[in-house]
């Protein structure tokens, strides 16, 4: 039976923390066809990476026999400055 | 004050997700708005402006942000660039200690500079820019800008003196967690 991991298939994929409750994190995930919004259990995310706006990477960890979510810090990807940024730069340097 | 002229409407929004209530008080000496939280998708126009604009507001007696998560502020910096000069009192909570405490404001926009920086999600990126953008427009000089946090606390905004506005949130405890937060790193890195 073919793994999910097996070759040709993605065997990362890039997520940012978008939310954080009491009882779970919700990573926004990026896929090939858009972006998904995936709860997973406090335990499952380590505690210097619960943040809004973290970027993350999910990947599977098989070690232990079982199959179970990996989510890491990754560095993020290389995105246009926001219309507005550098007014707020400046201004937060006149405080 | 003829009560029988005065006609107070809540509009509580369908924005899917968080709030956003438009307070549409109607009295004989005139008409008088106010918002409480806004939420939108992203890319598209909050439903609290669309229905001020309906509703003929020319301004604000008070916006009221509740609590700083983006389902309650998405959209808010719109309406507030929509009135800006018009807007009576902002109200927020628990940003109240950042009135005075200029080293805390300055850390929090720093923090929210940082995520805006480091991290590539985009709708976090926006979220974190506009409470930014909300924070340094309320702490421009000649603002009004109030905390409306505590176990109890009235609020008399312009044109709602005959309504009697109670705040009930939040507990202490939740305010010092939120506040506690304004001094954390809000993104970590490491590899």
């Amino acid at each position: 039976m073919p793994s999910l991991l097996s070759e040709g298939r993605k065997k990362t994929v890039d997520a940012v923390v978008s939310e954080i409750t009491n009882s779970s994190v919700n990573l926004t995930c990026s896929t090939s066809t858009g972006s998904i919004l995936v709860s997973f259990p406090l335990s499952l995310i380590p505690m210097e990476l619960r943040r809004f706006g973290q970027p993350v990477q999910l990947s599977t960890d098989s070690s232990s026999g079982y199959r179970i979510p990996r989510i890491e810090a990754r560095i993020p990807n290389d995105v246009p400055a926001l219309e507005g940024e550098d007014d707020i730069e400046e201004w937060i340097g006149t405080l | 004050v003829d009560r029988d002229t005065l006609t107070l409407r809540f509009h509580v929004l369908n924005v899917l997700h968080g709030s956003s209530i438009v307070i549409d008080y109607e009295t004989n000496s005139g008409r008088h708005f106010g918002l409480v939280d806004c939420n939108t998708q992203s890319g598209t126009p909050p439903r609290a402006l669309s229905l001020l604009e309906n509703l003929g507001a020319s301004a604000l007696s008070f916006v009221c942000l509740t609590h700083p998560h983006k389902d309650h502020f998405s959209g808010m910096f719109d309406v507030i660039k929509h009135f800006d000069q018009n807007i009576g009192i902002f109200y927020s909570c628990p940003f109240g200690d950042l009135l005075n405490n200029k080293r805390r404001l300055k850390r929090l926009s720093e923090n929210l500079l940082r995520l805006i920086k480091l991290s590539d999600g985009e709708t976090e990126r926006k979220a974190a820019l506009e409470l930014v953008q909300i924070v340094r427009w309320a702490s421009a000089s000649g603002r009004i800008w109030e905390e409306c946090a505590g176990f109890e606390s009235r609020i008399a905004p312009d044109g709602f003196s005959s309504v009697l506005v109670k705040v009930l949130q939040p507990p202490k405890v939740i305010k010092g967690e939120i506040i506690a937060r304004i001094d954390l790193i809000p993104l970590s890195l490491r590899m």
